[in-house]
């Protein structure tokens, strides 16, 4: 009897999520970005709201030009929450709307958010996103909306969630059936579409999990580093 | 003995003068109270229609989450220091100059407070929720997040109010009771609640001066506190050019300059309005304008410090923000105010027979007050619009919205001063009386 | 009718109604993500709203519509609405990957732009005023029309699949008629270089998962070529899926694309000399290689390649002596190279021969028919794959337009496809319009070319299809997608093979076989049943609804992989001739070359009603909702356009007005402007936005394939002195308080010259 033991009580060792963004094989080609919506709710800002710099993207794609003509080259960096460790955007929150998870995610509670928006200010990699008036689908557009996702109204602020609901799903569903999650068996949105297999999702804690190997590869480094924020995405340095 | 009588002779027509302009009221009062009431309603038409279709209506956007209204509410904020500052610092240190200026400050306290308030809640992204920043008790047991600077803030502010609504009241009691013999009609009851069975007893003018011995130093304590922690809300963060720890000091210091520059200007035009010339003399203007003087010099201090430590540094992240403000988009405003609250002041102010030309003390407080909205603004929008990712630079510019809504609650502060003034007498009749026996007893 | 989702629960043979009602019964109830339980019936009163997530997911199989590439994919469905597409991962050409586009096929179903029922003209042709009527007056109306003019009918229909394909070609043979297909996306250039050089006219594979040294030129291998999922995995792969080879990718195009900023290098070559410095690589390969790896297959070109001067070459191609020589060093020592060539190489007059001369140094290298190469295979015999008609190239349409059968076409349809918008007004495709007494249109939206039909009849949208789609030739493993409806149609629309079919039938007597059947998914069935009964015939008598459901379950049939076969070419001279390409415009005129791309979002402007496609910004210019020409900052900067300024673009057809992007990877002799917006009609979304350059183009085709040179047309610009609308997800360049306060001015004063 020390089989079912060991397994329910690794089942309970917790979960560290994390990702691995390999620069290497990401080509900017943005499928990521339309799969966070199309799983996420994510408003349709529409152009008047993209020119006044208010267009909603959880993952967004940022490009750097280097050099001139004729030697020129681009950067391409997928940029989502770093679900940090040691999450700035928490402790300034004045009413924990803001907060740190039990898997070390940083969570949204949209509810409780009453907009001040300090955390999006205090966010060094400028992910957080704010609804600014509600959001509007012209029917029947709205029938395509994710119910695992809640809408969110105006005047909360929003960011990449890691596909919470999809975590919980499995995390669920392997707690029923008395298991740890298996490396792979979630993938959010984003990892899930990316062509390239540029983005690898998983627990950190398992150090034989793709993400773990990924991240300890010497290509690794975290964004913004110095800050001290912990972040849980590890980027893997382009070559050339 | 002869002196002593000479001066009591006087009181009747202090009581005179000053009870004027609660007695008298000329028809430009109520013109320039309609003006204003228009202007008031303009904003608050511009809010209700912030709060219906949402905060957009603004011209904030990510990474410029925070912009005019709050750089107003420091500024407010700051505003307030006025009264603490001149009527506290003052009383504490027996200055007998101060006896006319007191009251007129504390007023501007109280109103500069409360202006200060709503822009906290014009701010909310959902100011429907605004209850969660209070901490009561729920089923779900859920609390304020009293690590969150903002909560600093809200507690800070509370307090601050409290007390300098106690201080307000407490010089006023005395006039309470000398308005409810005086005046009737509708204010009478009134007086008669506020001045709390006042009699002038020996034992009640003794209880008044300890209290007012004992806030006194307290208030100044809270006025630092408070404005120190406003400047903590950006100390504390990690964004680039706010994470410093020259903030506090230089909010309270930039607070003391805008809040006397303040007083300069309501000294002037209470004057003016109400022909009190023999009580607030060009001495006044001089004392304000050395007092300018003073805050100018160590403001500059201290910005000066914040931009060498920062330039030489040059750490980019930084760097981005201060090339914004001496040569980028922000230069024209950056030298704009550096001009109003540091140049004009220094040229002007330090020659002493400009500082006994009252409405030239009054121009110079206009400009500094212009200026320190400004530097409010620059304190705010610039950081904020080079984050370390530079992908995400933005820049920014105020929405009719907001304007509209600053303007209206500037008329607000205004048209709550122009009422006040009918309540209240602007020069705290018991103490210049007290000045006069003073002076009187040291023979002047 | 048979539905299966992979949940397992199955139903054979229902009709569609009730099938759809015992779906839904079975996925009453709701799943509860924070109870231990999956709650089915009873939902607990004090459990908040937002934590009831009525209905369980199924998940249908089916294939992605959004463009010809036909990946396979899974749809989440919930009460009878489709949640979200993702990628089926045991197909074998996008393996559970999925691109921007496919995503965003929802909104195509959930359009509110739709046509919602059969609709017939009421103003004047194009003036866009339609009454609804019934499906019966609808049909009634078409084929009388048919009879009258049986054998002068035309059908302009968009890419074609499998089954479809052989009942719409069956239908025109029929009722007498040419079926032209016109699909923007074929590379017409592309396949007649492959003839060329192997003798076959099909897309082979190029393998660049398994290939060390991809020389690429302008294959937009990263944005749309070929089939864009399967690339991009293979793509990935190539950089980092082997422990120790990392892929190198070097790509020569005038205007740095997608595929180019991934590149390890970029060579800015001059526009249209793509072949000559395939022939000057060529030759230095042919130096180094004095025995043929090939068995001498390439020695054909040893001596056209060998004519060339190099010298020359250089000066024309503006590639530099060193960088040919180490391009070709590169190539020789490669363990596993392959070029590969399309987009800008393959859109002048001379795109077969650029082509051709790329082919041949895989010839050269001996990398035909290897991995990490160019693989051709055994294409799959079954009766789906019978009939083909291929797309025809734009000189095709003009020949369609101008030659002898002109005006021989009274009845015009037109079936997923909109060639107003997407082939230049210089080939007046409006004259069949024009001409025609007739027009009835299938398509699904009020494109530019529905806009001027007389009948509408609606086909529905993919999702609410059946459909199968072949990849035969082009995959290692050969494959047929399976498309399924995943939902109950929204409006009164119909699938055009089913009123294809039931039209043709009602015609006369002695319809072929394939239009007998009832509905086009019998036809469906029937050819899987022949395409199965090869393979997964078994004894039992229905052993066929046993392998159609497994086959609607898995989403289609993969056969076994594949070896590569290096074909059967004839030996003698290929009989290669290169040419200089030619530019429509005269250059003192027309300083400028003009390169119109598909847009990595809007492709040629069939998305540019959906918008989240709209909101995508570009990946290099970051620009959402609009058009933008680029240009090279140093160009704009002499001209003092700034980011922004309107131009106008004048070419000898026209001019446009369009927004500038200083857009650092371009040549300084080159405007780029990305094709996919300017719709007149086409839905809210996309209707009056931007501008569509293919306007700007002339009537010049690759000589040897008749495709559109998209690329040999030249401009000028003007700035117009008025800012465009252009609208960036990167800020930093829109600067309103800049300009408000003149802030440039300023610096200048300061600093001497404004500082960026
Ligand atoms: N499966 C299951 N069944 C249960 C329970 C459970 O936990 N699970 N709980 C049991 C218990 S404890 C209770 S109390 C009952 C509660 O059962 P219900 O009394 O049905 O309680 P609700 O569904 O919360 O509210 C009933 C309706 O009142 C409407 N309503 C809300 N406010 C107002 C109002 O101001 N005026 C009017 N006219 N209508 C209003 C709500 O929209 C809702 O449609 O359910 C019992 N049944
Ligand atoms: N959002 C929302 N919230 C609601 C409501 C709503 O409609 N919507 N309804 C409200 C209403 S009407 C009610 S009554 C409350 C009900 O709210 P709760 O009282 O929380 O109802 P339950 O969760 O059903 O019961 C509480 C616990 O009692 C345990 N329990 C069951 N039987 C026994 C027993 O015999 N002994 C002991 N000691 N424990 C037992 C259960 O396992 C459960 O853990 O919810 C209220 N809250
Ligand atoms: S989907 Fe993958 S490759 Fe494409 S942009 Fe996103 S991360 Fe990069
Ligand atoms: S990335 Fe920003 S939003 Fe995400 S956890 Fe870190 S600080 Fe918070
Ligand atoms: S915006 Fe919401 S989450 Fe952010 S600090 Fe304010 S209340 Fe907290
Ligand atoms: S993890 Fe999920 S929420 Fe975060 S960016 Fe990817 S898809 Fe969006
Ligand atoms: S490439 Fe994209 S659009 Fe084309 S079929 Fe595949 S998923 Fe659909
Ligand atoms: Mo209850």
């Amino acid at each position: 009897m020390a089989e079912p033991k060991q397994s329910s009580s690794s089942a309970h060792r917790p979960y560290k999520w994390e990702m691995a963004i390999d620069l290497d094989r990401c080509t900017g080609c943005e499928a990521c970005v339309v799969a966070c919506h199309a799983e996420n709710n994510i408003r349709i800002s529409g152009e008047q709201e993209a020119a006044e710099g208010r267009a909603i993207n959880w993952i967004r794609i940022e490009r750097y030009w280097e050099g001139e003509y004729p030697d020129v080259k681009v950067k391409f960096m997928p940029v989502l929450c770093q679900q940090c460790g040691d999450a700035p955007c928490e402790p300034v929150c004045p009413v924990y709307a803001s907060y740190h998870t039990p898997d070390g995610l940083n969570a949204q509670v949209y509810n409780r958010c009453i907009g001040v928006r300090y955390c999006g200010n205090n966010c060094p990699y400028t992910v957080r996103q704010f609804n600014w008036f509600d959001p509007h689908w012209d029917p029947p557009l709205q029938e395509q909306l994710n119910p695992d996702v809640t809408v969110r109204q105006n005047g909360i602020m929003e960011k990449c969630t890691f596909c919470v609901q999809r975590i919980r799903e499995k995390k669920e569903q392997a707690e029923k059936e008395g298991r740890r999650v298996r490396d792979g068996e979630i993938v959010p949105a984003c990892v899930q579409s990316c062509p390239t297999s540029a983005l690898v999702f998983g627990d950190r804690n398992d150090p034989d999990s793709r993400v773990s190997t990924l991240a300890r590869q010497d290509r690794g480094f975290h964004l913004l580093e110095s800050l001290g924020t912990q972040p849980a995405i590890t980027y893997l340095k382009r070559i050339t | 003995m002869e002196q002593e009588k000479r001066h009591w002779e006087h009181i009747p027509k202090i009581n005179q003068d000053l009870l004027a302009p609660l007695l008298t009221t000329h028809w430009t009062y109520f013109l320039s109270v309609g003006v204003l009431a228009c202007l008031v309603a303009a904003g608050a038409g511009a809010w209700t229609y912030q709060v219906q279709t949402g905060i957009g209506q603004t011209n904030m956007h990510p990474p410029i989450f925070w912009a005019v209204y709050i750089a107003s509410f420091i500024f407010w904020v700051g505003a307030s220091h006025s009264g603490t500052f001149i009527s506290g610092v003052l009383r504490l240190s027996k200055a007998e100059w101060r006896r006319p200026v007191t009251r007129i400050a504390e007023l501007m306290t109280f109103i500069s407070l409360m202006i200060a308030t709503l822009f906290v809640f014009y701010h909310l992204g959902r100011v429907w929720r605004w209850y969660y920043l209070i901490p009561y008790p729920n089923q779900r047991e859920l609390w304020p997040n009293f690590r969150s600077p903002l909560m600093w803030d809200a507690i800070a502010v509370f307090t601050y109010a409290t007390a300098s609504t106690i201080y307000l009241y407490l010089p006023l009691i005395p006039d309470f009771a000398l308005l409810r013999e005086r005046i009737g009609g509708w204010r009478k009851p009134l007086y008669r609640v506020l001045s709390l069975g006042w009699t002038g007893t020996q034992n009640q003018w003794h209880v008044l001066e300890t209290a007012l011995r004992i806030i006194t130093p307290l208030i100044v304590m809270v006025m630092v506190s408070v404005h120190s922690i406003v400047g903590w809300d950006f100390g504390v963060s990690l964004v680039p050019a706010w994470h410093s720890t020259i903030f506090a000091p230089y909010f309270v210091v930039g607070a003391v300059h805008s809040g006397v520059g303040l007083v300069a200007i309501g000294l002037y035009v209470l004057r003016k309005i109400y022909r009190l010339e023999s009580y607030i003399t060009p001495e006044h203007f001089d004392k304000i304008g050395k007092l300018l003087v003073v805050t100018t010099l160590v403001l500059a201090y201290l910005y000066f410090a914040e931009l060498l430590t920062t330039w030489y540094a040059n750490i980019p992240d930084h760097m981005w923000v201060v090339d914004a403000l001496l040569s980028g988009p922000f230069a024209v405003p950056f030298w704009f105010m550096a001009t109003c609250i540091y140049i004009i002041p220094l040229a002007t102010l330090t020659s002493p027979a400009f500082r006994r030309w009252p409405l030239g003390v009054m121009i110079v407080g206009v400009l500094i007050n212009i200026g320190m909205y400004i530097e409010r603004v620059l304190i705010l929008v610039p950081p904020l619009s080079y984050p370390r990712l530079p992908f995400n630079w933005g820049s920014y510019f105020p929405s009719w919205v907001e304007m509209t809504i600053i303007v209206g609650s500037l008329a607000l502060a205004v048209l709550l001063y122009a009422l006040a003034v009918k309540v209240v007498p602007v020069i705290s009749i018991w103490e210049e009386k007290e000045g006069l026996v003073h002076g009187a007893r040291h023979g002047k | 009718m048979g539905v299966v989702h992979l949940g397992g629960r199955i139903q054979v043979d229902l009709r569609r109604r009730t099938f759809l009602k015992l779906a839904s019964a079975a996925t009453a109830g709701s799943l509860i993500p924070g109870c231990k339980e999956n709650v089915h019936q009873l939902v607990p009163y004090l459990l908040p709203d937002d934590q009831i997530v009525p209905g369980v997911a199924d998940w249908y199989a089916s294939v992605c519509g959004e463009c010809p590439a036909g990946c396979g994919i899974l749809v989440r469905v919930m009460e009878g609405r489709a949640k979200k597409i993702e990628g089926n991962p045991s197909h074998p050409i996008n393996r559970g990957k999925l691109c921007a586009r496919g995503h965003a096929s929802p909104q195509r179903l959930y359009n509110p732009d739709r046509i919602r029922g059969p609709l017939k003209r009421a103003g004047k042709r194009g003036e866009g005023k339609f009454e609804p009527i019934s499906w019966d007056e609808g049909i009634a109306s078409w084929r009388e029309r048919l009879q009258t003019h049986r054998g002068h009918a035309l059908m302009l229909s968009g890419p074609l699949s499998g089954t479809t394909a052989q009942v719409v070609k069956a239908f025109m043979d029929h009722i007498g008629g040419p079926l032209v297909i016109h699909d923007p996306w074929v590379d017409h250039a592309l396949i007649s270089a492959v003839d060329a050089g192997f003798g076959r006219r099909v897309v082979p594979d190029f393998d660049l998962a398994e290939s060390d040294y991809v020389l690429s030129f302008g294959a937009p291998l990263l944005e749309h070529w070929l089939s864009p999922v399967a690339m991009g995995i293979a793509y990935g792969q190539m950089r980092q899926g082997r422990p120790a080879v990392r892929g190198r990718l070097i790509q020569v195009e005038p205007r740095m694309s997608l595929s180019a900023a991934n590149a390890d290098r970029w060579i800015p070559i001059h526009p249209g000399t793509e072949g000559l410095l395939a022939i000057g690589i060529g030759q230095l390969l042919f130096k180094r290689q004095d025995r043929p790896i090939d068995g001498g297959t390439s020695d054909a070109y040893r001596d056209l390649f060998e004519a060339f001067d190099l010298s020359e070459i250089v000066r024309r191609t503006e590639v530099g002596y060193a960088d040919i020589e180490r391009l070709a060093g590169e190539f020789s020592s490669a363990q596993a190279p392959v070029a590969i060539a399309g987009g800008p190489a393959s859109a002048h007059t001379n795109g077969t021969a650029a082509l051709t001369a790329v082919n041949v140094l895989n010839m050269i290298r001996g990398r035909v028919g290897k991995p990490g190469g160019v693989r051709f295979f055994e294409s799959v015999k079954a009766s789906i794959f019978d009939q083909k008609e291929a797309p025809i190239s734009e000189r095709g349409f003009l020949e369609l337009i101008h030659g002898a059968d002109a005006g021989r076409f009274p009845l015009v349809h037109l079936r997923q496809c909109n060639p107003l918008h997407t082939i230049p007004p210089s080939i007046p495709v409006r004259r069949l319009f024009e001409r025609a007494e007739f027009i009835v249109s299938f398509n699904s939206f009020m494109d530019e070319s529905t806009d001027l039909a007389d009948l509408i009849l609606p086909d529905h949208v993919s999702l609410e299809a059946w459909s199968d789609h072949e990849h035969v030739d082009e995959s290692s493993v050969p494959a047929v997608g399976l498309a399924q409806p995943v939902v109950r149609p929204l409006y009164d629309t119909r699938a055009v093979g089913d009123v294809m079919l039931e039209v043709g039938r009602s015609l006369d007597e002695g319809v072929p076989a394939i239009l007998s059947h009832e509905t086009i998914r019998d036809a469906i069935r029937s050819s899987w049943e022949a395409l199965l009964s090869q393979r997964n015939r078994t004894n039992e008598p229905d052993w066929f609804e046993t392998a159609w459901i497994e086959r609607l379950k898995e989403g289609g049939w993969w056969g076994p992989a594949r070896k590569s076969k290096t074909p059967e070419r004839d030996r003698r001279s290929p009989g290669y001739e290169y040419e200089s390409a030619l530019f429509d415009g005269d250059a003192a005129e027309f300083p400028f070359y003009f390169y119109p791309y598909p847009s990595l979002a809007l492709g040629n402007g069939e998305g540019a009603n959906l918008p989240w496609l709209q909101e995508m910004p570009d990946p290099l210019t970051t620009v959402v909702w609009g058009t933008w020409a680029e240009i090279n900052p140093k160009t704009a900067m002499s001209r003092g356009i700034r980011q922004g300024d309107l131009i106008r673009v004048t070419s000898p057809h026209g001019f446009l007005d369009i927004p500038a992007v200083h857009f650092p990877g371009i040549r300084p002799d080159l405007i780029a402007v990305p094709i996919g917006q300017g719709h007149r009609t086409y839905g809210r979304y996309a209707a009056d936005r931007g501008v569509n350059p293919l306007a700007l183009l002339g009537a010049l085709f690759d000589r040897d394939s008749g495709r559109l040179a998209t690329a040999a047309t030249r401009v000028r610009i003007e700035a117009t002195g008025r800012t465009g609308s252009l609208t960036m997800i990167e800020q930093r360049e829109m600067q309103p308080m800049r300009d408000l306060i003149g802030i440039d001015q300023i610096n200048k004063w300061i600093r001497g010259s404004g500082k960026e």
